[in-house]
């Protein structure tokens, strides 16, 4: 009984991980529709800042982290996206592949192609004793911090006037415009969201592995690029959703699978997510959002 | 192309047959492979090795423009295809013994099997287009885009499978080497050739014909009976299949193959390429990938420093991709429809028929005017 | 500035817009002044929409001039245009509904530059059409298409426009529903908002409108006054084209 509450503690603090990832690129969807494939460098731009930065000193990493990740998103779409607004999504989606590829590289050239490895929060690599249960310090973290952080956009986008606007601009970005919403302000408080989103990935995927290198961020995003299409892409809680499943379903994997088919984790996960679509094809939320968005 | 067609004077008086003017459109391209081609193995046979490698990854771009091009849909899961295709081709033709020493834990029939390159080819093009037509049921169900970033998945299952299933490769991660240099340069060409007629071929189809009013009109298509899913994964099957007939191609000239090789370095290669040339033509397909081909050659040379005169002009590795991803994106930004405009080669001679005018694969950039905003920041409704 | 100037809410000349090339509108030229209701009618596809759509630059246009009282709308993004005084209420009024009616009129108001009115004008809106009152609570997108018409004019109001501009209000909406649109905007014109209202019920249009302009292949071809109303013979004509 005792290892399979662990392991579902475990999976949870996956699937939250996965479900901020999915949610960062969901609200960009929805108010630019640019599914961001890049959004795993900004990712491990915030990766490099919090390894880099953590041993001089914790408060000035995190911040750091989270001014890197917003300044690469705004300036990915200060240097291309703008350009392409009137294209199509598909041609964003290409774009958004080729400025991921590029950072790529441009890391390579800046920190090098291997490891850089160092302790991010080393406090939380520890485990705690409750009743019998070993609980990973990070895992909990991890589950708290994106609980708040969905609480927080939640409130941000139903409470506030400009989350309303944000909503508004998502739903119907022509007819917002024609109401009087700034186009400009939306998209970057939407981007800088989404920084700060990328941010708390990479804190605690640096913290658990304490190592960085420059595709770091890329499976994260895979995972939540398809996490936020089988929840539905263009319903911001669906693309949490499905974030949150994929992330669970591979946590549960590693923890379950028999050794010798341990290495088959990501397979099944991805083996899964053809299933899910096979049977729902239209993405497990879709069908009742599809008129909205015209 | 504009410009050629209205202000040359008709050389020919009498009306050109359709049959001609669409079969221009597969001549031009097949004589631009060939020229280029034997242009390159005479006078820079330096770049030979390079040649093959273009060749290969021309089959790999064609196969992916004969989806993307007629269904409008992305895909980024083309290199499964071209993965399967290479693994088929080294299992088929590595010689046994070398076989049964890299890979010792590989599933006996496997490990018997052989075949002549040419049956090997084919197999590896059937292997391809069994696996987009199994996996075409689930993703080509999808909306347009979703589709497009689901294909990740495919790629990432079959990479992720070949990585680690030692009983139908090597052990996890390792590589199968000895693959043989099967074709020449000779038989590549031809090869691609062919491959450009079945991919022009099939886009001659009904069936291709059906998914291009699919992709121009979404919404009419089902209106008008048209059954987009089917065609679609009819699509998929098809250039599934030419892609494995690539990755074979590919692995035969590379001569190592290990599943790694497959990833998204290589997916954004080939996207690339179509992108830059106009993934809604053949032609587009071809200049695309000759073009950048061209330029990862040449970029290669810079890498490992290149003497012109008395300067050395050398670059760090790994600015190949850093250039192609750059030029992609200010493609992407400045002509989004690619270098030909997505357009099929138009017949230079006479003002063809209007009803052909714009070709098989029109970018659509009317409508893209339509809806995009007078101001800078302005955006699709 | 001239007396005439300040008279002048809309003032919209030589106004083009095309799509890919082909024109929708040519060379149109039409004013609203102050306190009245102007309407253009026209068949379909006769270029209405696009005319209300230039004006407000959420299509590409070009004109001799644009300007709502005297400032040039021609260079502002649509955003600004709203924020200038200009409101649309867009055909098939996109309410945006998953939102609340309240989150919806609470959007109306983004473009309004005074918050002490705001008060006022919301009773005034909650008067008008006391539906939205009562369903204030309900996701706009459970309403009919006729409450969803009174809460996309309602959410315009609330931006407390110097135009307020509609197109095709009465679109698709019952006979009764079309009733209470038209009653609103004679109310909301007599409180002092100008009207300009893009229609494709002649007959209504023209008895209501101080001046009603007749579009036929993207040009005004004729202007009519209410007077003209019951002459059908007339308002066939216009339709027709002749």
């Amino acid at each position: 009984m005792i290892p399979v509450i662990q392991s579902l503690i475990d999976a949870t603090s996956a699937g939250a991980v996965y479900a901020l990832a999915a949610l960062g690129i969901g609200l960009v969807f929805g108010v630019l529709r640019l599914a961001n494939f890049a959004n795993g460098e900004i990712i491990t731009g915030a990766a490099y800042a919090l390894i880099l930065v953590w041993p001089l000193s914790w408060p000035l990493a995190l911040a750091a982290s989270v001014v890197v990740a917003i300044a690469l998103s705004l300036l990915m779409d200060l240097a291309v996206f703008r350009w392409m607004r009137s294209q199509s999504a598909a041609s964003l989606l290409i774009a958004s592949f080729g400025v991921s590829i590029l950072l790529q590289r441009a890391y390579e050239g800046i920190f090098g192609v291997n490891v850089r490895t160092g302790a991010v929060a080393p406090a939380l690599t520890r485990s705690v004793n409750v009743g019998g249960l070993r609980l990973s310090m990070l895992a909990i973290v991890a589950i708290i911090l994106a609980a708040v952080l969905l609480i927080a956009v939640h409130f941000f986008l139903t409470k506030s006037r400009m989350g309303l606007q944000v909503q508004a601009a998502a739903a119907n970005f022509r007819e917002a415009r024609i109401l009087g919403i700034r186009s400009g302000v939306m998209i970057a408080v939407t981007l800088g969201m989404s920084g700060i989103l990328a941010a708390a990935v990479a804190f605690v995927l640096t913290t658990q592995s304490g190592a960085v290198n420059p595709t770091f961020g890329v499976q994260a995003t895979l995972f939540g690029l398809i996490g936020a299409v089988i929840g539905g892409l263009n319903r911001i809680g669906g693309a949490l959703v499905g974030g949150f499943a994929v992330g669970f379903a591979l946590s549960l994997f590693t923890t379950w699978l028999p050794s010798g088919f341990g290495d088959f984790r990501v397979a099944l996960v991805y083996l899964l997510v053809i299933v899910v679509l096979l049977i729902a094809p239209n993405g497990i939320f879709a069908g009742r959002t599809a008129k909205e968005r015209t | 192309m504009t410009s050629s067609r209205t202000s040359r004077l008709p050389l020919v008086g009498w009306r050109v047959p359709h049959v001609v003017l669409s079969l221009w459109t597969l001549i031009v391209p097949l004589v631009v492979i060939w020229v280029v081609a034997s242009a390159v193995s005479n006078l820079l046979p330096a770049a030979s090795i390079d040649l093959g490698y273009a060749l290969a990854t021309l089959i790999i771009v064609v196969a992916m423009w004969s989806f993307i091009g007629n269904s409008g849909v992305l895909s980024f899961g083309h290199l499964a295809f071209v993965a399967v295709g290479a693994w088929t081709m080294s299992l088929l033709t590595i010689n046994p013994s070398v076989k049964s020493s890299i890979m010792p834990e590989l599933a006996p029939f496997l490990a018997h099997a052989s075949a002549n390159p040419y049956a090997a080819l084919l197999i590896a093009g059937v292997a391809g287009g069994v696996t987009a037509l199994v996996s075409g049921f689930a993703l080509m169900r999808l909306h347009g885009l979703e589709a497009g970033i689901a294909t990740f998945a495919l790629l990432m299952l079959v990479l992720q499978v070949l990585t680690y299933w030692s009983a139908v490769g090597p052990k996890s991660g390792q590589s199968m080497t000895g693959v043989p240099r099967s074709f020449d340069l000779q038989s590549t060409l031809v090869i691609a050739l062919i491959v450009v007629v079945l991919a022009w071929g099939y886009g001659q189809s009904r069936s291709a014909r059906m998914l291009r009013a699919s992709r121009e009109n979404a919404q009419a298509a089902p209106a008008s009976g048209i059954n987009i899913t089917w065609h679609r994964i009819i699509a998929f099957a098809i250039s599934g299949a030419l892609a494995g007939v690539g990755g074979a191609m590919w692995a035969q000239t590379n001569r190592v193959v290990q599943a790694s090789q497959f990833g998204l370095d290589f997916t954004f290669t080939t996207i690339a390429m179509l992108v830059v040339g106009g993934m809604l033509s053949v032609w587009g397909a071809v200049v695309g990938s000759l073009l950048i081909s061209a330029l990862n050659h040449v970029l290669g040379l810079l890498e490992n420093g290149m003497h012109i005169g008395a300067v050395v002009i050398s670059l760090p590795s790994g600015s190949r991709l850093v250039v192609v991803a750059a030029f992609m994106v200010i493609i992407l930004i400045f002509r989004p429809a690619g270098i030909t405009g997505g357009r099929e080669v138009t017949w230079p001679f006479r003002p063809p028929d209007p009803f052909l005018r714009r070709g098989p694969a029109d970018p659509g950039r009317d409508e893209q005017e339509m809806v995009m905003f007078q101001t800078d920041s302005g955006r699709v409704g | 500035m001239s007396l005439d100037n300040t008279e002048r809410v809309l003032m919209v000349s030589g106004l083009r817009v095309a799509y890919g090339g082909i024109p929708a509108v040519s060379d149109l030229s039409f004013h609203v002044n102050a306190g009245e209701m102007v309407g253009i009618i026209g068949p379909n596809g006769a270029g209405k929409s696009s005319t209300l759509l230039g004006v407000v630059n959420a299509v590409r246009s070009e004109s001799a001039e644009t300007s709502l009282r005297g400032v040039d709308l021609r260079r502002m993004a649509p955003e600004q245009v709203a924020r200038a005084g200009l409101a649309l209420v867009t055909e098939g009024h996109h309410i945006f509904g998953r939102l609340s009616v309240r989150d919806n009129l609470r959007l109306g108001s983004t473009a309004r530059r005074d918050r002490r009115g705001l008060a006022d004008d919301l009773r005034w809106v909650y008067e008008l059409f006391p539906i939205l009152s009562e369903f204030a609570e309900r996701p706009a997108g459970l309403l009919s298409g006729g409450q969803q018409q009174q809460l996309a004019i309602g959410r315009a109001l609330l931006a407390a426009p110097t135009l307020l501009a509609l197109d095709e209000p009465s679109l698709g909406l019952s006979p009764t529903a079309v009733d209470t649109v038209f009653a609103a905007i004679e109310s909301i014109c007599a409180r002092g908002t100008a009207v300009l209202i893009v229609e494709q019920r002649a007959q209504q249009t023209v008895a209501t409108a101080t001046r009603t302009y007749v579009l036929t292949e993207g040009r005004i071809t004729m202007t009519l006054s209410p007077n003209d109303a019951d002459d059908s013979a007339l308002l066939m004509k216009a339709y027709l084209g002749s």
